[in-house]
């Protein structure tokens, strides 16, 4: 069984995450849109701000300190 | 009249005319429903009804009740049930009626009442009902056999499944109405567990006029780009504003509805954290003083049958609303504000007029004072606000200045402290005025997540989806969190809980359904208008549950490996408290020692010999962490909660300085007690 690189559950179809950690990487891509806006920051600069803030979804700060290593370089983005 | 002690049980006998009246009670439900087939398996479709007794173990009382009961039927001529009007209550009289006094219940009266004040009971005696209201039994019996069918069945199902994988006996349950309960509390951890903030800047500006400082609120609450919102705050420090316009507007507002159960419930949890069962146990307590109505009912009308003017009266002779209630009787206007939702069993909840017989319990004591004082509230005239705006300007930008006031009281008086506005006084400007903009601030700001359900938003989402009753929705939001499925009163999902939930949702979604329950809840329905009948619902119930039980054996293995992976980690997470603060890379744990038995924290890196880092433990109540630190030492706290109380500390408590005098106080009294203990022995 293929699993999740973020919390070892079984992963999605087409995808290398479960469906949770799958469905908060695209939120986490919908509203980069809104912070590049509001502060002219690159992917990178938005994980870090996003996974420093207390509101930020579990799933999605842990999505997003997985990706954070990766840099701007990862096809995530 | 007179109590007739016999053991345990009781009952009471008087004379009415030339009749001999015997009244027994029950003690909630005596029968209970039992398998007809052996088997801890499922399915099991088939019931009967049982003494209670036999089937819950603790229930030592109710035999007593039961054989009294039998006895006093043998001398009885005719039957009266006086349990409460409802599903549940009339359950209770016929099931006793038919197996405990053994006649035909199509010859028991009825005594229908809504409150158990003297003259409410000896009314409903003399204007019995001839027959039990079989419709309402009905839908009473089948609301049991349906529950009992897919809580049993289903429960036994998934723990079954747990059983043939892993060997372990752990009962994780499931029902009717507790599966779409779980799917709200998971659909809500999901879209939080899911939410990316978006930021924003708000700007907050301080002004002076005159010598008198003055509060502006930006008329864009939410500037999405920052660059946009620095420029704002750069430009407009220290500029002079402009008072515009000012206006203003009045605006009245009716007393509040009378309460319905839901109604009592949210409002006693605004105001004093109550959670709704603990209202509902409360209310039902004050009911049975005869201080108020019968509590669970939908109604937020007062008919005109309920003579309000002899309640006021009542209430005027209590010394803590005595001058309200004479306030509204000298005004002379006693039609009480209505609400929409009826109740054709019950009005809503008012009190009685009469005096507490006995000294009320703090608690019941603020749920009386909550329902007399709304009650008192409906007879109030609107109260008057008046809310004023000036518009300010200063360039381009515009400000707001508002004021709010209370300009006449009218209900809000009578329901006190409850009814609460924020008045703000409005500062003395004029049109044409300036002010100088003395600080203009940009705040940095971010939306925020759903909030999670708390037992009364939790209560209300059931009752808005029309699922449970009024009467059972508070022990189903309790429910889900006694058996581990939320964390705490936040309703913050469990591992078991979401678990539970992916199992659910992925192999049998119908058990999550709301769509489902409110489709069995309908059918019920239709018994009690007699639109439907019970054979047919039931049959309808089993054909469901039997597709759903029967896709489930299919998946069992497959079920059981999810939630024994979901099991393992919940208990995982339970012995976890957090990082150890000795050597930063393992993780402190909850550790019962082989010898003693007694549990203490230990450091996960101990198996690897790399940290013996240990901390004694209380030795009785549950442990969870908290998501903070010790003030006076730096160390993890952690919440015990026993069955009496729940207390914080610091896993450092035995060393910490700030619990230094809490230990030698804890130490004092050990002491003492033992001297007693000693003393008590040397006599």
């Amino acid at each position: 069984m293929n699993v999740c690189s973020v919390c070892g559950r079984e992963v999605a179809e087409d995808s290398e995450f479960c469906i949770y950690h799958r469905h908060a990487l695209d939120n986490l891509r919908v509203t980069f849109g809104d912070w590049k806006r509001a502060l002219e920051i690159d992917w990178q600069e938005y994980l870090n701000r996003v996974h420093e803030l207390d509101e930020t979804g579990m799933w999605v700060r842990e999505i997003a300190e997985h990706l954070m290593p990766q840099g701007s370089s990862s096809k995530l983005q | 009249m007179s109590e007739v002690k016999k053991g345990r049980v009781s009952y009471y006998e008087f004379k009415r005319g030339k009749d001999t009246l015997v009244v027994a009670y029950a003690l909630g439900h005596l029968y209970d429903l039992r398998q007809t087939e052996k088997g801890w398996t499922y399915p099991r479709l088939e019931t009967e009804w049982v003494p209670k007794y036999e089937i819950v173990k603790k229930a030592t009382v109710i035999k007593p009740i039961i054989r009294l009961i039998k006895r006093l039927a043998k001398e009885a001529d005719e039957f009266v049930v006086a349990t409460d009007y409802d599903i549940e209550g009339s359950l209770i009289g016929y099931l006793t009626v038919k197996y405990a006094c053994g006649t035909d219940p199509a010859n028991a009266k009825r005594m229908i009442f809504s409150s158990l004040t003297a003259k409410d009971l000896e009314n409903a005696y003399e204007n019995m009902s001839p027959t039990l209201e079989f419709p309402i039994i009905e839908a009473g019996q089948v609301r049991h056999e349906i529950d009992w069918l897919y809580g049993i069945n289903l429960t036994r199902a998934l723990t079954l499944a747990i059983k043939s994988t892993a060997g372990w006996f752990k009962i994780v349950s499931t029902g009717r109405v507790q599966g779409p309960a779980l799917a709200f509390v998971a659909k809500r951890e999901q879209d939080i567990n899911l939410f990316v903030p978006i930021p924003f800047w708000a700007i907050k500006a301080m002004g002076d006029h005159d010598g008198v400082k003055i509060e502006l609120e930006y008329s864009r609450k939410r500037i999405d780009i920052k660059k946009e919102a620095d420029a704002i705050g750069s430009e407009l420090q220290g500029k002079q504003a402009q008072v515009n316009s000012i206006g203003k507007k009045k605006s009245t507002q009716r007393p509040p509805v009378p309460f319905n159960l839901s109604g009592l419930q949210a409002e006693s949890y605004r105001h004093f954290g109550f959670k709704p069962s603990r209202t509902l146990v409360l209310a039902q307590k004050l009911y049975l003083d005869a201080l108020i109505s019968y509590p669970r009912t939908s109604s937020q009308k007062i008919p005109v049958s309920i003579d309000v003017k002899d309640i006021l009266h009542g209430l005027s002779g209590l010394k803590r609303y005595g001058s309200l209630a004479k306030r509204v009787l000298d005004g002379g206007m006693l039609t009480p504000v209505q609400g929409k939702k009826n109740d054709p069993a019950h009005p809503a909840i008012h009190p009685t007029g009469v005096k507490p017989p006995r000294r009320l319990t703090p608690s019941e004591r603020k749920v009386f004072d909550l329902i007399v004082r709304r009650f008192i509230a409906l007879f109030g005239e609107p109260s008057v606000k008046e809310s004023r705006r000036a518009d300010v300007r200063c360039n381009n930008h515009l400000f707001h200045v508002r004021g709010l006031r209370v300009l006449k009281q009218g209900w809000m008086a009578f329901y006190q402290p409850y009814a609460t506005t924020n008045e703000k006084e409005f500062p003395p400007i004029e049109r044409g005025d300036s002010i100088k903009l003395t600080s203009v601030h940009v705040t940095d700001k971010q939306t925020s997540p759903v909030p999670r359900y708390n037992p009364s938003s939790l209560l209300k989402a059931l009752e808005r989806e029309n699922l449970g009753t009024k009467a059972t929705r508070s022990r189903i939001a309790d429910s889900v969190r006694s058996r581990g499925y939320v964390l705490n009163d936040r309703f913050e999902l469990s591992t078991l809980g979401y678990a539970l939930f992916e199992t659910l949702e992925r192999y049998v979604p119908e058990v999550l359904s709301a769509e489902l329950t409110r489709h069995l809840e309908k059918q019920m329905e239709g018994i009690q208008d007699g639109n439907t009948d019970r054979e047919q619902v039931l049959v309808d119930a089993k054909t469901e549950l039997l597709g759903i039980l029967e896709r489930f054996r299919v998946m069992e293995a497959a079920i059981g490996n999810t939630l024994v992976r979901g099991l393992q980690r919940y208990w995982t997470e339970k012995q976890e408290i957090g990082p150890c603060p000795t050597c930063n890379v393992g993780t402190l744990n909850i550790i019962s020692s082989s010898k003693t038995g007694k549990r203490f924290l230990g450091c996960s890196n101990y198996k690897e010999g790399r940290c013996e880092q240990t901390y004694p433990l209380p030795q009785s109540g549950e442990i969870s962490p908290l998501d903070k630190m010790c003030p006076h030492c730096g160390y993890q706290m952690i919440k015990i909660t026993s069955r009496r109380k729940a207390w914080e500390t610091c896993i450092n408590w035995a060393e910490c300085p700030g619990r230094r005098d809490d230990l030698e106080e804890l130490e004092k009294r050990r002491k003492s007690h033992v001297k007693r203990k000693m003393g008590g022995k040397s006599k």
